[in-house]
């Protein structure tokens, strides 16, 4: 370890802090550094090549001799499959391979569970043959929603378990004992108590990019495979443990790639196996094989985020503190028998919490990772929660928030974002409305924490004409990794981002982390300023100081006496920063037509820190895109099932809601720049916090514009107006 | 999807041979192509309409020369031509209204009148063939109406309750219009034509035959639409979204003003019946009024006579009569001008 005196903080809270840097680590870039391109508006580097569809994505891969896989799926679930008949399928014109998957006496479990796979020389004619695949099954109950799950009477849908019900071990218990006698002491102890029931609905990804897969055998007997995919190396690895092959003879390509929010990891999907399964077949026919989801499979088996109904009591004094804080709740992810738990108690300072909560299974295709796994939900619930209590003592809910928030950089936002939302202004200006259509603003805060961590592998090759290439295996999964590389490589050596060339999305490149939890950026990053840093260092000389000008860089790679120079880069894992969270805070103004229950979204003002912002159009970008899903998840999205037979009701994104042009309104994105240390770059991930507080801002807003709670999304119409009805009934019964 | 021929017939005297129930006419083939590829419709051969020629009126003009004010539309003007053209805004402007409001800018650049109007519902039941007993495919149940249907007819819904999803059909019941279809091709080669008015007769209701919404026979062809002039009209819709949605509940509203006064009135609802859905007691009930609020209350209270709520879409009863208000008064400020 070496002592570094570290100007760390936000905005004018900035101090001096001697920490302990790693040895081998570079001293962190801070307050005091001067930059050129890092933090600026630097446009994507791949901006053009997307926006022309010169991008070539997993989708859009050809190769000679390709072949073309579709699963046939399971109809729907609750029955044992009693036969499976495909001598139709493999008769059929092109067909050249249906493997069967599934045998008679397997229980059904979710529509659109894989039965055989079918290959054939064009998409058209494997999808042809599925409708010769022929299933029959004999019906059994279906268990559509958690409710009708947990029933009494209910049978479990996995073999060898007792119910459906997945309780997770209590949470708050840190003293010992009961959390939820001691939280309840606390809560009695307050001057009012609240307690209200929330709800969130199941919400799939929705990628643009369905998953999907292009596999190639090769003669060395290893595959390369094209995938769209947000982790290249869980791809690879994946593959080389099912299909017995060694790591490096499985290349993993993901080039570009249109959009995962978590559900893409390993060779297949949640709720299929249709990668390993085209793998298979690819080997088998000694031909490359392609496979990519439809818009329905996607919704099915492509992972979702996982519903909830979350009970939450607390005490608040008429001071303003919350004495004690309870949560318990269930949701569902479909078959998976995890990960329904909403992150709920969070971010304030909450007294005694205690936490109960369950995942139910039912018959629907499994939950996966999705941007910020539990916190949207639980934000909804919590967010809301902090508002009621707010009301009740009759609270500024900003100022309230100040009062239970201990974070300084939070403290920051709250006054800047005050300021720039013009909060307490439109808070008055909304508070006595008449018409049938009224305004108002809600706040709600959300946290993330990545910071990154080592194990990844950053080159910086320098040609002797000066050109720079940086090298990384990872994947750009859209959200700007390639250009913040150019930045931070263009920063060190003083070039033009734009020039920097980098080349990502490969297994044959070193090592770089799958995206996800926020971890890219952060993790390969100081990487990269590492490698460029030595770079420098050997090409111009250690005592060179500053940057070069582009004569200077010419000159000395033209000296070098090797046709190209590689430098490796790398991290440790963090080490001290000023601050190991990221913190936002996000105003919403809301337009609500009382007579319809229509919610529109007039503006969003997202304040986000993530450490040291490198390109801050892409960082804004990132933020601009958590804010649209978030709104989408507030008023639109909803998976939904039929009841009786467990089919999915919109497999597409015409009956399956997302918010189109008309519904994004006004998003502006402030980024908090902090200064941070803990990696040579002071990033921290920037992916998940954005989309974690909209819909509690949103619902905090229609709370004011109304005076009507809305305590279940998404916001439908039939919804709000059953809100504004409960709330004009509580005001009449002079409550 | 399955595979089917494609033909593109150059006048109307061949096209109209090709046509049947499993040939199909296509326009912009939005609806047509969908149904295919969910596997609800499986044509034969598609019959592209782009190339036909020589007919008067053309097939794809907007003509407002018409002798009573009419204007007449061809089958295969795109909704964003109805949206924009000035004889439309001139003289039935809620029309445009209805067409503005359909689906996406992109869609209305090449999605037709006719296509608009002939289009299926967008009930997930009858768009998903594993639902095999769908009324509307000749089957005896209705899985909606247990199921999920707070989004589903809540007016004539006791047998079928997916709702009419087109918006133009409620503007063109409204403003009484007729639809000229050719029904087959005479010993000469040249049409033979039939009428069909849009308040009485074209738009079907399933205790009438629940396997189409509309009365146009497999043989025939929707040529174009004849519209009469209404200025005072207009197109209401409540969405949930407000890009790319379908109505929550819609109203077109065609008044008769004379001197500040509503003599008569046409009051059609869309998105809450499975066909547009005359409000005949809302009719009455603002006429011989000036429009003033006790009027419109009464008007939006009396269209909601008669409605059937399912168990989750009562709210949808509400949203009728907030679109019956708002059409009159946005029909009643075009009359004003």
């Amino acid at each position: 370890m070496t002592k570094h005196k570290v100007k760390v903080g936000v905005g004018d809270r900035v101090e001096v802090r001697e920490i302990d840097v790693p040895d081998g680590e570079l001293a962190p870039w801070d307050a005091d550094t001067k930059f050129r391109s890092v933090g600026t508006n630097v446009p994507r580097v791949d901006g053009e090549a997307k926006a022309t569809g010169r991008a070539e994505y997993t989708a859009d891969v050809r190769l000679p001799g390709m072949l073309h896989a579709r699963m046939f799926r399971a109809a729907q679930p609750g029955g044992k499959l009693t036969s499976l008949d495909v001598s139709a399928a493999e008769k059929a014109p092109g067909v050249r391979m249906v493997r069967v998957l599934a045998q008679p006496g397997r229980a059904l479990k979710m529509e659109g569970q894989d039965l055989a796979l079918v290959v054939a020389d064009t998409e058209a004619q494997a999808e042809d043959a599925l409708l010769l695949c022929k299933a029959k099954w004999d019906q059994g109950p279906v268990y559509a929603t958690p409710e009708v799950a947990m029933a009494a009477g209910a049978v479990s849908i996995h073999e060898g378990k007792e119910n459906n019900v997945r309780r997770a071990p209590a949470g708050g218990g840190r003293q010992g004992g009961d959390p939820f006698a001691r939280a309840e002491e606390a809560i009695q102890a307050a001057d009012f108590v609240i307690e209200r029931t929330y709800r969130t609905q199941v919400q799939t990804h929705s990628p643009l990019e369905p998953h999907g897969i292009v596999v190639r055998p090769d003669e060395d007997g290893g595959i390369t495979v094209w995938a769209s995919t947000q982790g290249t190396f869980s791809v690879r690895d994946g593959f080389a443990n099912s299909l017995r092959i060694q790591q490096p003879m499985v290349r993993v390509i993901t080039e570009f790639m249109g959009g995962g929010f978590g559900t893409k990891f390993g060779p297949s999907s949640p709720g299929s196996g249709f990668g390993v399964e085209t793998a298979r077949a690819a080997i088998d026919l000694k031909r490359p094989v392609r496979c990519m989801l439809d818009r329905r499979e996607q919704h099915l088996c492509g992972g979702n985020r996982p519903s909830s109904v979350q009970t939450v009591k607390l005490g608040v004094t008429k001071a303003g503190k919350i004495t004690g804080y309870t949560v318990r709740m269930y949701g569902t992810g479909g078959l998976a028998e995890q990960g329904a738990g909403a992150r709920n108690p969070m971010i304030y300072n909450l007294g005694a919490t205690a936490v109960e909560s369950s995942t139910v299974v039912t018959h629907a295709g499994p939950q996966a990772a999705f941007r910020a796994p539990g916190h949207p939900q639980g934000s909804f619930a919590l967010e809301q929660a902090v508002d009621e209590a707010a009301h009740a003592i009759g609270a500024d809910p900003l100022a309230f928030r100040r009062g239970i928030d201990g974070s300084s950089i939070r403290a920051h936002q709250y006054e800047e974002g005050a300021k720039l939302f013009d909060w307490a202004a439109k808070r008055s200006r909304y508070a006595n409305q008449k018409g049938a259509v009224r305004r108002g603003v809600g706040v709600a805060a959300g946290i993330w924490h990545q910071p990154g961590g080592s194990g990844a592998t950053v080159l910086v090759t320098v040609h002797r004409d000066g050109s720079v290439e940086v090298t990384n295996g990872a994947q750009d999964i859209g959200t700007g990794t390639r250009t913040v590389l150019a930045v931070i490589v263009a920063e060190v050596l003083g070039m033009d981002p734009h020039a920097v060339r980098v080349n990502l999305g490969r297994t044959e490149w070193p090592f770089g982390p799958g995206s996800g939890g926020s971890t890219t950026a952060p993790s390969i990053g100081p990487c990269a300023r590492d490698a460029a840093e030595q770079a420098k260092r050997a090409i111009l000389g250690a005592s060179f100081e500053g940057v070069p000008t582009a004569s200077q860089w010419k000159a000395a790679c033209r000296k070098m006496d090797v046709e190209e120079q590689v430098f490796s880069g790398k991290r440790s894992n963090q080490y001290a920063s000023f601050h190991n969270g990221t913190a936002g805070l996000q105003f919403a103004e809301v337009e609500v037509d009382t007579d319809t229950g229509v919610v529109r979204v007039l503006s969003v003002l997202a304040m986000q820190d993530c450490g040291r912002v490198i390109d801050r159009l892409t960082a804004e970008s990132q933020v601009i895109g958590g804010v649209i899903g978030g709104i989408s998840y507030a008023l639109f999205e909803d998976r939904r099932l039929d009841p009786k037979t467990g089919r999915l009701l919109h497999g597409d994104l015409e009956g399956y809601r997302i918010a189109g042009a008309r519904d994004c309104p006004d998003i502006r994105a402030v980024m908090t720049d902090v200064s941070n240390a803990g990696n040579a770059a002071g990033m921290m991930g920037l992916g998940e916090a954005p989309s974690v507080p909209t819909a509690g801002a949103i619902a905090n807003a229609v709370f004011h514009a109304t005076g009507a709670r809305v305590r279940e999304i998404p916001m439908t119409p039939a919804r709000v107006l059953a809100a504004l009805d409960a709330a004009a009934a509580s005001k009449n019964g002079g409550r | 999807m399955k595979a089917f021929r494609y033909a593109r017939p150059n006048d109307v005297a061949s096209a109209l041979p090709l046509l049947s129930a499993t040939q199909r006419p296509k326009g912009g083939g939005f609806d047509l192509l969908d149904l295919a590829k969910r596997g609800v419709a499986s044509p034969d051969m598609l019959v592209d309409l782009s190339g036909l020629k020589g007919q008067q009126p053309p097939m794809d003009g907007i003509d407002g020369a018409g002798d009573h004010g009419e204007t007449v539309i061809g089958a295969r003007v795109t909704l964003a031509r109805i949206e924009a053209s000035a004889e439309v805004a001139a003289r039935c402007p809620a029309l445009a209204d209805a067409a503005r409001e359909a689906a996406t800018p992109q869609v209305r650049n090449a999605a037709t009148l006719a296509g608009n109007l002939l289009q299926r519902p967008r009930c997930a039941y009858f768009r998903d063939p594993f639902f095999t007993d769908c009324l509307k495919r000749g089957g005896s149940a209705c899985a909606a109406q247990d199921g999920v249907h707070d989004e589903m007819a809540v007016f004539g819904n006791a047998k079928c309750c997916a709702v009419h999803p087109s918006n133009l059909a409620t503007a063109l019941a409204a403003l009484r219009a007729e639809v000229r279809i050719v029904t087959g091709i005479d010993a000469k080669g040249a049409p033979k034509w039939r009428t069909a008015a849009c308040d009485e007769g074209f738009f079907v209701r399933p205790e009438q035959d629940a396997t189409r919404e509309c009365a146009v026979g497999p043989g025939e062809l929707v040529w174009d639409v004849i519209v009469p002039a209404a200025r005072a009209s207009a197109y209401v819709e409540v969405n949930h979204k407000q890009s790319y949605d379908w109505a929550q509940a819609a109203c077109c509203a065609v008044l008769d003003v004379f001197e500040g006064k509503i003599r008569g009135a046409r009051i059609v609802l869309g998105g809450v019946a499975p066909v547009p859905w005359r409000a005949e007691g809302a009719e009455k009930a603002i006429a011989g009024t000036s429009g003033a609020a006790g009027a419109l209350d009464a008007a939006a209270e009396a269209a909601a006579q008669g409605a059937t709520p399912l168990r989750d879409n009562a709210h949808k009863v509400r949203l009728a009569k907030v679109v019956v208000r708002r059409a009159i008064e946005a029909a009643l400020a075009r009359a004003g001008r």
